[in-house]
């Protein structure tokens, strides 16, 4: 009994060790390599990305949130590519930027904690979410029903759905 | 030339249709309790990427759509790899799908796209990993602190009779499950859109080589008559039978 006790805590240990900090989509990039995701967004449009930055530390052999670390993150509009938004970050937290013109954008993320040479592996967890730059901010915690949460959450997936709808109707246009 | 275009687009509404029926029978299911990640990625010519969530308790349901939106033949090869190295879902050369697997172990579970097929054309694809929130399991975001068990019953109702919230909750899972489709409807019409877009303005390209190849032709042969004229009264009349 007292071993299956600490092979399981064992298992814990190694599991919690290799566990994303956040549950979420990630992904990898090896030393200054960069990953780009492209949004269509109208013009006067929020992007709020949240993001978590670990590296890999060969001598504990797992993913490790490092203060030192951060990511850099760059948004330039595609068909020009247009530098609209370029800021450092630290190792977690979140960025946010506003079109200022309708069109493609490509959010673009890399690594800054290893140099040219440095191939060090970093793991991003990543969630993008795009507002109305009308939209009143989230209510603070635990103000509202869950119920009202949810009616919230169906509001927001409303707007979304006609603001793509906005920019398909202008794409079709110019098409 | 005509002929493939049309083809193209009659291929790609019918899979749209399919796609569509398949997102249909299947929608309403994640209206409640998923984290979805919509993003869009361009993968280059012989790029591998991969994407990864965590399943943290096993069992959970994983959705997956994918289409892709612009790049040659529009189509991708796919790979779903479960934490023990089991493939899940292997795919070649697929336009865009929606499938639902069930994370039988936990781990990191891998969805790769590779463009081995292009050599130069890079493919941009619009995906979504959805992950299905367990009853009482906490918000996954660390900045959003949510203790409350994200479960299928309001916990504080003050004043308010059980039947109305029953009713509350089903009209808000229905609205869920409808605005799933509509969203759903929404990008095989965007996908749609971006496929005849690439239609048209590759129909606009070959209609202007074609056009310049012609008049190349016109003048090529032109001279080319002129050239053979020519000869005829050239100097060499002796070679000529005398009649």
């Amino acid at each position: 009994m007292a071993i299956n006790v600490t092979r399981w805590s064992f298992a814990l240990l190694v599991l919690l060790s290799i566990l994303p900090s956040v549950f979420g989509l990630y992904f990898y990039l090896e030393g200054a390599e960069q990953k780009c995701f492209t949004e269509e967004l109208p013009s006067q449009t929020i992007v709020i990305g949240e993001y978590a930055a670990e590296e890999w530390n060969e001598d504990t052999k797992q993913f490790v949130k490092n203060k030192d670390s951060g990511i850099e993150v760059v948004v330039e509009e595609m068909p020009e590519g247009k530098r609209v938004f370029s800021q450092k970050l630290a190792a977690s937290g979140k960025f946010k930027f506003t079109s200022s013109e309708s069109g493609t954008h490509a959010i673009c993320i890399f690594s800054t904690a290893s140099g040219w040479f440095d191939n060090s592996k970093t793991r991003i967890t990543l969630d993008l979410a795009i507002r109305d730059i009308g939209d009143d901010g989230d209510a603070p915690e635990g103000t509202l029903s869950e119920l009202a949460m949810r009616v919230r959450d169906l509001n927001d997936r409303v707007d979304e759905i006609r603001r793509e709808q906005a920019y398909l109707r202008e794409h079709e246009k110019e098409f | 030339m005509a002929a493939t275009a049309l083809g193209r687009l009659l291929l790609a509404a019918f899979t749209a249709m399919i796609a569509t029926t398949a997102a249909i029978l299947i929608a309403g299911f994640f209206s409640i309790t998923a984290e979805a990640t919509t993003l869009t990625y361009s993968v280059k010519a012989n790029e591998r990427a991969c994407f990864y969530i965590w399943a943290d308790v096993p069992f959970k349901k994983l959705g997956f759509y994918f289409a892709v939106q612009s790049g040659g033949s529009f189509d991708i090869d796919v790979e779903v790899t479960d934490p023990k190295g089991v493939q899940l879902l292997a795919l070649e050369r697929e336009r865009q799908g929606d499938y639902i697997f069930t994370a039988n172990n936990v781990g990191e579970h891998s969805f790769c796209f590779s463009n081995d097929m292009s050599t130069f054309v890079e493919k941009q694809i619009d995906f979504e990993i959805l992950l299905e929130k367990g009853l009482g399991s906490d918000r996954p975001l660390p900045t959003e602190a949510d203790d409350q068990p994200l479960g299928l019953h309001a916990e504080d109702r003050t004043g308010q009779t059980e039947t109305s919230i029953n009713s509350l909750d089903d009209t808000v899972a229905r609205l869920s499950g409808s605005l799933y489709r509509a969203d759903r409807m929404q990008d095989h019409f965007k996908t749609r859109q971006s496929r005849n877009y690439d239609t048209v303005i590759s129909t606009e390209t070959r209609i202007f080589w074609f056009s310049i190849a012609e008049s190349v032709l016109i003048i090529g042969m032109a001279a080319l008559q002129v050239f053979a004229v020519r000869t005829f009264f050239s100097e060499k009349r002796r070679h000529f039978p005398r009649v």
